[in-house]
């Protein structure tokens, strides 16, 4: 942790020669953070676990005046424990992971130049591991998502003791989804339940296909950019997933995520 | 700017709190909500009411005049361990910080059919090998192990010695009497030893929905053999009330081979996985989640009658015999 924050503190002397500041149009990001997950999970309690968790992600993001492609790789680890306050209360160990790809297109750009704002689509793919550690045979529970979302993003620009700071707003609306959750009483899906069924044919039987009626989620957000020497930069990084399962098994989880990544440039500005 | 910048960072809270309002409130925890939470679960969730030919809205009806609010927490938990115990099924439980309900019932009502201190002193005997779990000798040269519980695990090591040290002889005896269950892992890994080609052992029913018939087609279990040894002569499996679950898998993927041969009493049951759930005061049911039958439609939840029905002699028991292994020795030579 020392280390980390010596690394932090020389990091942002570093960056004070305000006149070095450049734009540099890909970065390589990565960095990590704290999170805090609720999941109701009705296939095995009532109550709510909650729970904090540390996050890491990688990621590219390629910033041009038009179009904005980002690819956010995020990995979660945590534990949960049962709302229901009983000294037998349950835990849960959670693991998340998500693989983001967005790509959005300017669409207005203020007379003053102060935000922009822009519009895409985005293939999320999101999966939440739990284990209930008291629970027999059922412990295990998971769910993995393949979506394709609206997005939209706004970038704010703004002066701050003289640097050039940018606040970004985005929000993720997937809006058709390939899901796997567990078969009704077990901890495997529909597909692998069959013995010596193939993969990739368990895989397909296991799929739903779900628009917004049945799989509900919303991903939003807030990132302050922090410029850095030769064109990097720092990020805090705020964003909030929300999403409802609303079939047999229905499954509803929140979390909230507070990051600070490092941005890379990776090439020269053209 | 700096309000704007303010009410921004204003919004994060929010957010923690509007996703309360999205998420489904946690039942009352009343005595009252808690009884009908438990009925709802095993309502929609336990397997086996067609089977058994259990009417669940009549157990509600019976054991719902008995629960009110004013009760104490240890009277709330008899009403429901006892509205459970109509379930007739040893998967059942209900945990609590106080006590287990359990429903011991398919083996207390009838004979024990085994006596521990005979099997050690007399058959066993001191100089026998423990080789992991697995308590094997060789007597009149037949083979004998005792697996006393499936949750101690047995690994490809334990079984290639035993397998490879009984090699030579005519058969082996594999008592599982006691055996409570545990992993189908081990019942994978022990009975695939003395499997000589795959053949079918039973049919699961996974639920599918809430409804008490709402199950998926059937899916078939197989037993192949295993490892790099087998033993396929003769095999004698020794069986008593008290095989339970993953004991009673066991059974029944030995029942299906040729060479094999069961002795004892009846098993006890518990063909059904069993699953957790917690109610809003934090207890925990346990209860079975699917349904097994074997390949001719046999329901393996009313436990594997013998190929050979055998007591426990109380006149042999008194000299010091059992009269199980006995028989089975009889029938291995």
């Amino acid at each position: 942790m020392q280390r980390f924050l010596l690394f932090l503190h020389f990091t942002l002397v570093l960056s004070t020669d305000v006149t070095a500041q450049q734009e540099k149009p890909r970065f390589i990001q990565f960095g990590g953070g704290w999170g805090c997950y609720t999941v109701l999970d009705p296939a095995v309690s009532p109550h709510l676990y909650v729970g904090d968790n540390v996050l890491f992600r990688i990621g590219y993001l390629a910033q041009k005046p038009n179009v904005i492609n980002t690819l956010d790789i995020d990995f979660s680890y945590g534990k949960l424990k049962s709302g229901s306050g009983n000294i037998l209360s349950s835990t849960s160990r959670l693991i998340g992971g998500d693989i983001n790809f967005r790509k959005v297109l300017r669409v207005r750009r203020a007379a003053n130049d102060k935000f922009t704002a822009y519009v895409g689509a985005g293939l999320l793919t999101h999966g939440l591991y739990r284990n209930y550690e008291l629970f027999m045979n059922n412990g295990s529970q998971f769910d993995y998502t393949n979506s394709i979302s609206a997005e939209s993003v706004i970038i704010k620009n703004f002066s701050f003791k003289n640097r050039k700071l940018s606040l970004g707003w985005r929000l993720s609306l997937p809006v058709f989804s390939a899901s796997i959750v567990p078969s009704y009483n077990t901890s495997l899906p529909e597909g692998f339940i069959h013995h010596g069924e193939k993969p990739v044919s368990a895989t397909l039987k296991s799929v739903d296909f779900v628009t917004m009626n049945a799989f509900q989620r919303i991903i939003t957000g807030l990132t302050l950019s922090y410029p850095l020497l030769n064109g990097n930069s720092l990020q805090l990084d705020y964003h909030w997933d929300f999403y409802h399962y609303s079939k047999m098994n229905k499954l509803t989880v929140a979390s909230h995520s507070f990051r600070l990544l490092l941005l890379f440039g990776i090439s020269k500005p053209s | 700017m700096k309000k704007k910048l303010f009410i921004t960072l204003l919004g994060i809270p929010l957010l923690f709190s509007c996703e309360k309002v999205l998420m489904e409130d946690a039942p009352e925890n009343t005595p009252v909500a808690n009884f009908e939470y438990l009925w709802d679960v095993i309502d929609r969730r336990y397997s086996l009411f067609t089977f058994k030919n259990i009417n669940w809205q009549n157990v509600h009806s019976t054991y719902r005049k008995k629960v009110n609010n004013e009760m104490s927490e240890g009277e709330l938990f008899n009403v429901m361990a006892e509205m459970l115990a109509e379930l007739k099924d040893g998967h059942v439980n209900l945990q609590s910080e106080f006590d287990l309900s359990r429903y011991w019932k398919t083996y207390l009502d009838h004979p024990e059919n085994f006596n521990g201190t005979i099997v050690t002193k007399n058959y066993l005997k001191p100089d026998h090998l423990r080789t992991g779990p697995l308590l094997n000798t060789i007597i009149d040269s037949i083979g004998y192990i005792y697996y006393g519980s499936f949750s101690s695990n047995i690994s490809e090591h334990h079984i290639d010695f035993v397998i490879n040290r009984f090699r030579g002889l005519k058969g082996v005896i594999i008592d599982v009497r006691n055996n409570g269950g545990g992993s189908t892992e081990n019942v994978i890994t022990l009975a695939s030893r003395f499997t000589d080609m795959t053949r079918h052992t039973h049919n699961t029913f996974y639920k599918r929905g809430p409804g008490h018939g709402d199950f998926y087609p059937p899916v078939a279990s197989y037993i192949s053999p295993g490892g790099s040894l087998q033993f396929t002569r003769k095999v004698a499996v020794l069986t008593n009330r008290k095989c339970y679950s993953a004991a009673n898998d066991f059974i029944q993927s030995m029942n299906v081979l040729p060479h094999v041969v069961i002795i004892g009493d009846s098993s006890g049951g518990g063909g059904g996985t069993p699953i957790s759930h917690e109610l809003p005061n934090g207890w925990i049911c346990r209860f079975s989640s699917d349904m097994t039958e074997a390949p001719g439609g046999y329901n393996l939840e009313q436990g594997i009658p013998p190929d050979i029905y055998v007591a426990l002699d109380s006149t042999d028991e008194q000299k010091g015999i059992d009269s199980i292994i006995e028989r089975a020795l009889d029938e291995l030579k």
